[in-house]
């Protein structure tokens, strides 16, 4: 009797320590920061580089707002240059942040200190881009546009998909 | 998005000879692509897949092996991005769905709009719908999978960025704020099971996959469930069938533990005969088994939590009730029906698995 009195002391012990950890976990996903961040403005790009902690945002008003992952702290604002930013992308070495959006422009930033390396002036509105994994290509594309390449290291125009088909979504 | 090795691009697209309507997911060949040139100019190319809704998005695993696009029907696809095979398609209520990302190669987050949803590809059932009026106007999912945590934009007034975390995989118990958890109405899975056998190494986080069979254990005159042997349990719905440890039965309920520690709950009345019959020589053995659900309704606890308690007192009638007659019955079923041969050792009636 006594064993059993024992045994169940400590089946109740285990089973209120699992519970707890159970009701912390029980949320998935549970929402841990909500907050309103700095960033106020209508977003529609996004892009997380999470290998170097920084996810970065754009929206309606233009600039650019990388935060750090961990804590949200702004690491910089990329002020606008006049018009709302519809796509936004880290190279796949994190070395550049390429925002596009209007006016009808690719801006490139070196990461290393955010400056503007330089401004690729595009023949429509980009709505889309995505990096080579290996080149330093850049895919751009506009809604029912062609496909344009661009070498973002260079600025220069590398080619125009004449495949048959235009773009949607990219 | 490019492949990632670069030799392809996918991409949405619209054929100039096709009706307006119509939208087609498409592979080019871009391994003639330089940093200074493209050859040929016209690259070949093929399409994966047609809609004549449309698709909202297009992202790929963190290593890029897999891609996934949703389509405004509310399909999700699922592709390798090396083979541009098709893996999974799961047809569900996620038409609205803007957003959607990777959490790890066989996990996917949507955001619906009003309802943040994680899908298990490699076991949709067992994915969580979580209602939030955080999920309106967003159009963006990022993963971070160094935290756990979703980043997800949304075109709103206020509150543009917000960060989910996502908590461990382990126990499928329960929603967000009390809202239950469980299969997403009205979806249905079709999942090619071969395609989704593990490949190369990925630098993403990879769930555990099922190695051997847990090894079995029936000692010092205690019996708990989480030590039978993993077996297999097949969804009649679905016919899917999965390898996983019987932990309880409460109800209709069956709680099944894999290999990787996830908890799954299914309905029992949708396991197969053999599934059935199993439970019922457990019930017939440990009756006690049946005697544990009031437990939880007196108690105002989340219902995965109380589910859980269940388990827990079941565990605890059991190691009250076993006698040595129950255990070697037990024994006996368990090695019958264990994936691994397995003697009865009349000594200790422990099974051993026979290494070949």
């Amino acid at each position: 009797m006594r064993s059993l009195l024992v045994r169940l002391v400590v089946v109740l012990f285990v089973t209120n320590i699992t519970h707890s950890a159970i009701c912390q976990s029980l949320a998935f996903p549970r929402a841990v920061t909500n907050q309103a961040t700095p960033f106020v403005n209508s977003a529609f790009a996004l892009t997380i580089d999470p290998e170097r902690m920084r996810v970065a945002i754009g929206g309606y008003r233009g600039d650019v707002v990388v935060y750090e992952t961990t804590s949200l702290a702004e690491i910089t604002r990329l002020e606008s240059d006049g018009g709302m930013v519809l796509a936004t992308a880290f190279d796949p070495q994190g070395r550049f942040l390429l925002v596009a959006g209007d006016p009808t422009r690719l801006n490139v930033y070196r990461t290393l200190d955010w400056t503007l390396q330089r401004t690729i002036k595009l023949p429509f509105r980009c709505g889309f881009l995505c990096c080579h994994p290996k080149l330093p290509i850049v895919a751009l594309s506009g809604k029912g546009t062609s496909l344009l390449f661009y070498n973002f290291e260079t600025g220069t125009l590398v080619a125009v998909s004449i495949a048959g088909w235009n773009a949607v979504l990219s | 998005m490019f492949t990632p090795d670069g030799q392809a691009l996918l991409a949405v697209a619209k054929l100039p000879d096709n009706e307006s309507t119509r939208r087609h997911l498409i592979a080019t060949d871009t391994s003639g692509l330089s940093e200074t040139g493209f050859r040929p100019a016209d690259p070949a190319f093929r399409t994966l897949e047609t809609t004549s809704v449309g698709f909202h998005s297009l992202v790929g695993s963190l290593s890029h092996s897999r891609f996934a696009v949703v389509d405004q029907s509310g399909r999700i696809l699922v592709f390798d991005s090396q083979s541009l095979q098709l893996l999974t398609s799961i047809a569900g209520n996620f038409a609205s769905g803007k957003g959607l990302a990777f959490v790890d190669r066989n996990t996917l987050g949507i955001s619906t709009g009003d309802a943040f949803h994680t899908i298990d590809l490699s076991n949709p059932e067992a994915s969580l719908t979580t209602p939030s009026d955080d999920a309106k106007n967003s159009n963006h999912l990022v993963y971070d999978f160094t935290q756990s945590r979703m980043f997800v934009s949304h075109a709103r007034a206020k509150n543009q960025l917000t960060v989910w975390h996502l908590s461990s995989r382990t126990v499928d118990a329960g929603g967000f704020a009390g809202h239950p958890a469980g299969p997403i109405p009205g979806m249905e899975v079709a999942i090619d099971s071969s395609s989704m056998q593990p490949q190369e190494s990925v630098a993403e986080t990879e769930p555990i996959e099922v190695t051997s069979p847990v090894e079995k254990r029936i000692d010092q005159g205690t019996f708990h469930p989480a030590d039978l042997a993993a077996r297999l349990w097949t969804d009649t719905r679905s016919s899917k069938q999965i390898e996983a440890n019987f932990i309880g039965i409460d109800g209709d309920e069956v709680l099944l533990r894999r290999s990787n520690a996830d908890e799954i709950i299914v309905s029992r009345q949708r396991l197969a005969g053999a599934d059935q019959k199993f439970l019922d020589e457990i019930l017939e053995t440990f009756p006690a088994t049946t005697d544990f659900k009031s437990f939880a309704e007196t108690q105002s606890r989340p219902a995965g939590a109380t589910r859980l308690e269940s388990k827990f007192k079941m565990e605890l009638h059991l190691s009250m009730k076993t006698t040595e007659t129950s255990r070697r019955r037990l024994t006996e079923q368990v090695c019958s029906r264990s994936t691994v041969q397995c003697p009865i050792d009349e000594a200790d009636f422990s099974c051993r698995p026979i290494v070949a």
